[in-house]
């Protein structure tokens, strides 16, 4: 079982993401190891980048803090191979296609490997794509998440069929950012993508509250929350860590009370 | 995709196949000294029978005009087909009263062939047999063909996919190749179709040109962009769509353009002709309008209601706008911030059009960030809405759809060059952002190997500064905004700030075509600065009395550049994309004087 299937094991997965480097990389840190502390199962950690397609306002703003701060995706590396020394939840990165093809596709996923990242999300890498991504991924271990969206239809079938680690069921039509409510039939999402694996399925895309993520998780195996956890970073700043970490543990213990 | 047409059915049995195999056209022959004439009873009983998304030919040698009026009022037959000495008049004469024609010609000689590209008929039908069933010739002769075809004569299941591969045409045409003793076989007819239709899959290449193109987007968009692609390859050849769209162009835009010959620039620079394709002089004074006729024609077809649109100088968001009005749509276009200060007049122009225009204040405020607040709206909103890019960029089919519809630059240039010369240029100019009307004004010379091919791009301060858009010159390879391509980017892969003094060239990448053409050296990019443009925009302005765009000044001062080092027998063709009064406020700017508008 990959590190990835760990996460959802006999459980219903939650799934934080954060930028790096917002606001710093010490905060970033910090994060992680509060969310992990306070039940995150799998945390995606965004590398940012300066046009972030598939982002709302909240994240795109969080991309533009941290590049300002002069991040780079070496510092990143080094991040996550000392929040290695403790952490032990799986992790993955997030982020968009120039970021790795510009590295170098054989480093990038060699330093993944070093670090301890077993995923890799790239939102502008569709079926079509992902081939000259994914072999390289396969060589150093990390899994190439798939996403399928409420357009996906019949692509649903063959992007199940290739899916490694989970699947990123995206909930809604437009970019990331919190939502009211979700109004994609989630549930025959995951009916066709179980007709094709058992790959698990997580739901991103608009979750803002506990109650909302613990229906998701309910429907599916998991939920991702970003922009209302990136909000509260940019709130916070550099306290922001013990806000997150009591959202998460919000979180998980709506999941437990559903 | 490539249609079929399925001839000289007779019997109630061979509509009721044709209905289950669903080909685009089946044919009705008219003409009584043919073993398969139908009279006009017997066709009015089988198109009844016809499944109605199936289209009937009727197919006449030298028959009476009224005939075939007379058939298509009654609606019998769909379109006419002409295979005996019928003229141009008699063509024009159908078509006068809205009646698709299909002309047949004879591959046997080359004239015949150019008479064929020539012909006024919605649409030629080659034939490349010689005689019932005789097995086609070579088939090579046909790839001369500017123009879509229906290939018909000797087909049959076993050759067909051979005959597709070597002449790619819009559609093939059979008969006897689908009959037994004389009459049409059911098998035989299924097996030419999946003959036909099995082809297809190998067409789909997601839009490469070498390395560079490609479909980098999210996934929520992968069916838009395929539904968008099929809806293309079906409309692109259709005759009646390329009827409407060619009389938008030429009685809505003003086409033909001009290639106008600048004797006083000539004479000035003292080297090679300079010509001058005056895209300036379409309605709403650039070649976006080519562009937008097409695709906002072709969303409308697809059932959109909604057109959005990104712009840098404005002149594509003013063309979409204008589109969306004539055609009764709604319209909404992104424009970054900094664009909608300097270019405050094609704001204007935009809204008293009836579009929305959404200033971008997302990254630096410029096209880039116009282009990604365009994708982030067509993800959120896609059953009503088409997101018609302006340039020869994003993902696959876009730079193929906009270079087709921009290509008729180039195929008018062509030909009037011939017209006017009697020979090809010997080099083509032009200005390049994205590439759109470079591509357009290069497409149809990229077989001429003695023609050279030039895009200009937007230096800014010069490329040994950081204030400057010359993507070929200082970008590397990356991907962005859906496309494998060159862009300016740090070593991390992060966009780079650009900057010119033209709006409409102030993007960080460009289009993939002419990221390849660049590979492979068919084309070559130069840089010009910001004041090389300037002056080449007062220039053009006091020599021929023409106010080109500052986009356009980057191509005219090359040229400047380049004619006097050639010989007088030469010949130079710049493009004028678009016309400059947009332009007036920032270059009295740019020289330390401030008009009011």
């Amino acid at each position: 079982m990959s590190k990835i299937a760990e996460a959802f094991n006999n459980k219903k997965a939650f799934i934080p993401f954060i930028t790096c480097g917002d606001p710093d990389l010490e905060t970033t840190k910090k994060l992680v190891i509060e969310m992990e502390a306070n039940g995150a199962d799998l945390i995606e950690l965004g590398i940012p980048f300066s046009d972030p397609t598939a982002e709302g306002p909240v994240i795109q703003g969080a991309n533009i803090r941290a590049l300002s701060n002069g991040i780079t995706t070496d510092d990143i590396f080094g991040m996550v191979a000392e929040l290695r020394e403790t952490v032990k939840i799986p992790l993955v990165f997030m982020t968009y296609a120039n970021v790795v093809f510009s590295y170098g596709k054989d480093r990038f996923f060699a330093n993944c490997k070093n670090a301890g990242i077993d995923g890799i999300i790239l939102p502008d890498v569709p079926f079509e794509e992902k081939a000259e991504f994914e072999a390289v991924a396969m060589e150093y271990d990390v899994d190439f998440i798939s996403m399928i969206a409420p357009t996906s239809k019949e692509r649903i079938d063959m992007i199940a069929k290739e899916a490694k680690g989970f699947i990123y069921v995206v909930s809604s039509l437009g970019v990331t950012g919190t939502r009211a409510e979700i109004n994609s039939n989630i549930k025959d999402l995951v009916e066709r993508v179980r007709k094709n694996t058992d790959v698990p399925c997580a739901v991103g895309f608009g979750i803002s509250n506990p109650k909302q993520a613990a229906t998701m998780a309910g429907i599916s195996d998991g939920a991702i929350v970003g922009s209302a956890i990136v909000r509260m970073v940019e709130k916070y700043g550099k306290d922001s860590p013990k806000e997150v970490g009591r959202f998460v543990k919000d979180i998980k213990e709506a999941y437990h009370a559903s | 995709m490539t249609n079929i047409k399925l001839c000289g059915l007779t019997r109630e049995e061979d509509i009721k196949n044709a209905n289950e195999l669903k080909p685009e056209y089946i044919g009705f022959v008219f003409y009584d000294k043919s073993r398969r004439n139908v009279s006009k009873a017997q066709a009015k009983k089988l198109k009844s029978l016809l499944n109605p998304e199936i289209k009937a030919v009727g197919v006449f040698v030298d028959a009476p005009t009224s005939t075939v009026e007379e058939l298509y009022t009654e609606n019998i037959i769909d379109v006419a087909q002409l295979h005996g000495h019928e003229d141009e008049d008699y063509i024009k004469e159908l078509m006068d009263n809205n009646i698709p024609v299909i002309k047949t010609f004879n591959a046997n000689s080359p004239e015949e062939l150019i008479k064929a590209e020539k012909s006024a008929a919605d649409m030629i039908m080659i034939d490349a047999g010689s005689g019932d069933g005789v097995p086609i010739k070579d088939l090579k002769l046909l790839t001369y063909l500017d123009r879509p075809f229906i290939l018909a004569g000797g087909l049959n299941k076993e050759n067909v996919a051979d005959a597709i591969e070597i002449t790619k045409p819009y559609a093939v045409d059979v008969s006897t190749g689908i009959e037994t003793d004389s009459h049409k076989d059911k098998n035989k007819m299924k097996q030419f179709v999946e003959a036909v239709r099995k082809d297809e899959v190998v067409e789909n290449s997601n839009g490469r040109f070498g390395v560079h193109g490609g479909q980098y987007i999210p996934e929520t968009l992968m069916n838009a962009v395929i539904e968008l692609e099929e809806a293309y390859n079906h409309y692109k050849n259709d005759p009646e769509f390329n009827r409407e769209l060619t009389d938008l162009l030429n009685n809505y835009a003003g086409r033909p353009s001009l290639l106008y010959y600048a004797k006083k620039m000539t004479e000035d620079l003292g080297g090679a002709k300079i010509y001058l394709k005056r895209e300036d002089l379409n309605h709403t004074g650039s070649h976006k309008i080519n562009n937008v006729l097409g695709q906002a024609l072709l969303a409308k077809k697809m059932g959109k209601t909604r057109l959005i649109a990104e712009t840098g100088a404005g002149q594509h968001g003013v063309a979409t706008a204008t589109a969306a009005a004539l055609l009764g749509m709604e319209c909404v276009v992104f424009m970054g911030k900094e664009d909608t200060e300097r270019q405050a007049l094609n704001v204007y122009r935009m809204r008293l059009l009836g579009a929305e225009v959404i200033p971008v204040t997302s990254g630096t405020a410029t096209l880039k960030d116009a282009v990604s607040e365009a994708m982030r709206e067509w993800t959120s909103r896609i059953d009503d809405t088409h997101y018609c890019l302006g340039s020869v960029m994003g993902p696959h089919p876009f730079p193929t759809i906009v270079r087709d519809f921009q290509a008729i630059i180039s195929k008018e240039s062509r030909s009037q060059i011939l017209e006017a010369e009697g020979k090809l240029p010997d080099a083509v100019i032009a200005c390049v952002g994205g590439g759109s009307n470079a591509i357009g004004s290069f497409y149809h010379y990229i077989n001429d190997e003695g023609v050279e091919l030039i895009g200009c791009e937007a230096a800014g301060r010069g490329i040994d500064t950081f204030e400057t858009a010359a993507t070929v010159n200082t970008g590397k390879i990356g991907i962005f905004h859906g496309m494998k391509s060159y862009f300016c980017q740090d070593e991390y892969g992060q966009i780079a700030p650009v900057y010119s003094i033209s709006a409409g060239l102030d993007y960080p990448g460009v289009g993939p075509e002419h990221a390849y053409l660049h590979d492979i050296g068919r084309a070559k990019y130069v840089p010009v600065t910001d004041e090389e443009a300037v002056e080449a925009f007062e220039y053009i302005a006091k020599t021929e009395g023409i106010i080109a765009a500052i986009e356009s000044s980057h191509a005219i001062a090359y040229a400047k550049k380049l004619a006097p080092t050639m010989k007088k027998d030469q010949i130079i063709i710049v493009t004028v994309s678009g016309r400059g009064d947009k332009d007036c406020a920032a270059i009295a700017r740019y020289r330390g004087e401030d008009i009011h508008e």
